[in-house]
């Protein structure tokens, strides 16, 4: 691993790289760090914290496609932001997906199913964007979330199955 | 559908998710404003991004422990000397010196041991879920790290006042407070940046030992901690 890391962001060229995506992207990334935490000097620990997981996985910005990227970083932000939160014990994890389920039921269209992801309980919307959208292990996001990797596994199941009943019910594709 | 075909989709519904909730942050009045350190730190990132990750990545009490390892190792090498050529230099009781300085304080022990090996102490009394993961020992110093399922880590330490060593702690935006700790006094580091480490140190001036535990928690819990120290084995 750290071989490999070595491997990326030493050359010339991908330090050119990283500081074309800082000065393109950080802007944005420092508002919605700020919004979630409402405090500057947190909302910079976020930001810093963000950009320590971009070089980090800087490997995998030559994979994402560009439209893609700045939702990458935004997503990257937004959970280190929250990390900060959960720390401070500002916000407790919400678990109760049957609940959530039952508010499922009236989903008709593709934009109502985004709409109904924006509501997922934290904990799952921040389980599958980590690994689905950032593409961090599960072990990075037990660490992340302060959760077991079982019930990161559990999380990331249990909101497949749930998106996987909706959009097979309605026949929204890929 | 495929499993892969949903994760494409899930990715998008993620994707545009993300869409409208920058739509509702890109109207906040708010204004990031950056000061002075974060300026520096972004500098150094562009500069260096790997290098600058490397440091970051690092606890700040990791880099402390291995700074107090090689104080106590440099400074017990250059005394050590003097105080074998003359061991009656040696005094039969101990002392230190507390240095403040604008980033750390240092605490220069005179008198102590010159000898022995280290007891061994543990922390009894560890919030739910943590294990000790790792032990350093030195012949003067033992740095325990236990940590939980989430890898939130508390990192207890313990040096033996040996002449001519030392210490030192890093309190750079930090409040500091003297406190007891089983009647022993000691000082609490509580640094003003949320999510960094607090430290407890005290000294026990019958076992000739200096103990410090550094960590996420408040001060109730980490004296909770403190107090709970005790000797697991003995081996003088």
């Amino acid at each position: 691993m750290l071989a490999f890391l070595l491997s990326v962001l030493e050359s010339d060229e991908d330090r050119i790289q990283f500081t074309i995506l800082y000065e393109q992207h950080h802007a944005k990334m420092e508002q919605v760090a700020l919004h979630i935490l409402g405090k500057q000097q947190d909302a910079e620990d976020a930001v810093q914290n963000a950009f320590l997981q971009v070089i980090r996985h800087f490997e995998k910005t030559s994979e994402i496609p560009c439209e893609e990227l700045e939702f990458w970083l935004i997503a990257i932000v937004k959970n280190e932001a929250l990390m900060i939160l959960r720390k401070d014990r500002k916000i407790l994890s919400l678990d109760d997906l049957d609940a959530f389920e039952k508010s499922a039921d009236d989903i008709m269209d593709y934009m109502q199913l985004v709409e109904l992801f924006r509501q997922l309980p934290e904990s799952y919307r921040a389980v599958l964007e980590m690994k689905l959208l950032i593409g961090y292990t599960d072990k990075e996001i037990s660490k992340h979330l302060g959760i077991s990797e079982t019930a990161v596994s559990t999380r990331a199941s249990r909101g497949r199955s749930l998106f996987r009943k909706l959009v097979e019910k309605e026949g929204i594709h890929a | 559908m495929t499993d892969r075909e949903l994760d494409v989709l899930m990715k998008r519904i993620m994707i545009d998710s993300i869409k409208l909730d920058l739509d509702v942050i890109t109207n906040d009045d708010v204004t990031f404003e950056p000061s002075l350190q974060h300026r520096r730190q972004i500098e150094l990132m562009l500069k260096d991004p790997l290098g600058w990750s490397k440091k970051r990545g690092r606890s700040i009490w990791k880099t402390v422990a291995y700074n107090v390892a090689a104080v106590l190792l440099i400074i017990s090498l250059g005394f050590g000397i003097l105080m074998a050529s003359s061991p009656t230099a040696r005094a039969v009781f101990i002392q230190w010196v507390t240095e403040w300085y604008e980033t750390h304080i240092a605490y220069y022990y005179e008198g102590g041991t010159t000898s022995g090996e280290i007891p061994q102490y543990e922390i009894t009394e560890l919030p739910e879920g943590f294990v000790e993961s790792e032990r350093i020992e030195f012949p003067e110093l033992v740095s325990i790290t236990y940590e939980n399922e989430a890898g939130d880590a508390i990192y207890f330490n313990y040096s033996l006042i040996v002449q001519g060593g030392a210490s030192g702690f890093y309190i750079q935006d930090s409040d500091v407070f003297d406190i007891e700790v089983n009647h022993m006094s000691g000082q609490f580091f509580e640094l003003n940046d949320p999510g960094s480490f607090n430290t407890i140190t005290w000294i026990d001036t019958n076992q000739n030992i200096q103990f410090d535990i550094s960590c996420v928690y408040n001060y109730v819990d980490i004296l909770h901690m403190a107090t709970s120290v005790s000797l697991v084995k003995t081996t003088k």
